[in-house]
């Protein structure tokens, strides 16, 4: 499995949309895929998950590859603004969660930019 | 988290307790000379980070076991000579560093310190700033 995140843009700031499409580079078998927004605190090799939006059904079906899933987010409006250190990282990221039958989900992540 | 009282000697006042990145306190400061002659030391505001990081250990009962370990580091800091019995620094807080946070893995505290010389963990007062993002 094999998934690419596209944005429409590079940028953002606190209650900004953030919308863009999921491209199944690899597809494979799948019960569906759902998109988060994640406030995420970093400290190598720990992490912990301050906030997390709800979930986006991106689909009920099978990952077929090829297949481009679009998703509209937004940040929330008293969204914090990245930050990132030597010695920990506050960080906004989009997580797509694969629910793969009978195993782990796969998930794949992409960092966003979350300026003041 | 506690934070040690600043000496009984040392008269500190802070203006802004609370501030948005990019902005500036300043520091007042007021002390006997010779306390200050005693020994160099340096008044500063610093930003610590509290994190999570990892200690393996080979102890009895826990062989190769880790454990969640919390560290205390100096993320942003800037110090200045206290050379004086009284006056005022400026310091500004940098429009693009860390804010002040409480985590679970990541905690951010802003500060006005006072250190011996370039001993950058050895502090002696504390007076918290709160920076806005």
């Amino acid at each position: 499995m094999k998934l690419r995140i596209d944005l429409e843009q590079g940028t953002f700031a606190a209650g900004d949309p953030v919308n863009g499409e999921v491209v199944v580079l690899d597809g494979g078998r799948s019960r569906g895929a759902a998109i988060e927004l994640r406030f995420v605190e970093r400290s190598l090799p720990f992490e912990h998950v301050a906030f997390a939006t709800e979930p986006v059904q991106l689909t009920d079906e099978e990952l077929a590859t090829g297949a481009v899933l679009p998703f509209a987010l937004a940040l929330p409006a008293e969204a914090l603004p990245t930050v990132q250190t030597e010695h920990g990282s506050l960080i906004w990221e989009l997580r797509v969660a694969v629910d793969v039958p009978l195993m782990p989900d796969f998930d794949e992540r992409l960092e966003l930019l979350v300026a003041a | 988290m506690s934070w040690p009282e600043p000496p009984d000697w040392l008269r500190l006042e802070v203006e802004p307790r609370r501030l948005a990145r990019g902005g500036t306190v300043t520091v007042a400061f007021d002390a006997p000379h010779d306390r200050i002659a005693e020994y160099p030391r340096e008044l500063g505001l610093a930003c610590l980070a509290h994190h999570a990081g990892r200690f393996k250990t080979g102890e009895v009962g826990n062989p190769g076991g880790r454990f969640r370990v919390d560290r205390q580091d100096v993320v942003c800091a800037d110090w200045r000579l206290l050379d004086d019995a009284e006056g005022e620094f400026e310091f500004t807080v940098p429009g693009e560093g860390p804010y002040s946070y409480e985590g679970d893995v990541v905690s951010f505290y802003w500060g006005v310190w006072l250190r011996a010389e370039a001993r950058v963990l050895d502090r002696e007062a504390y007076v918290a700033v709160v920076v806005d993002p």
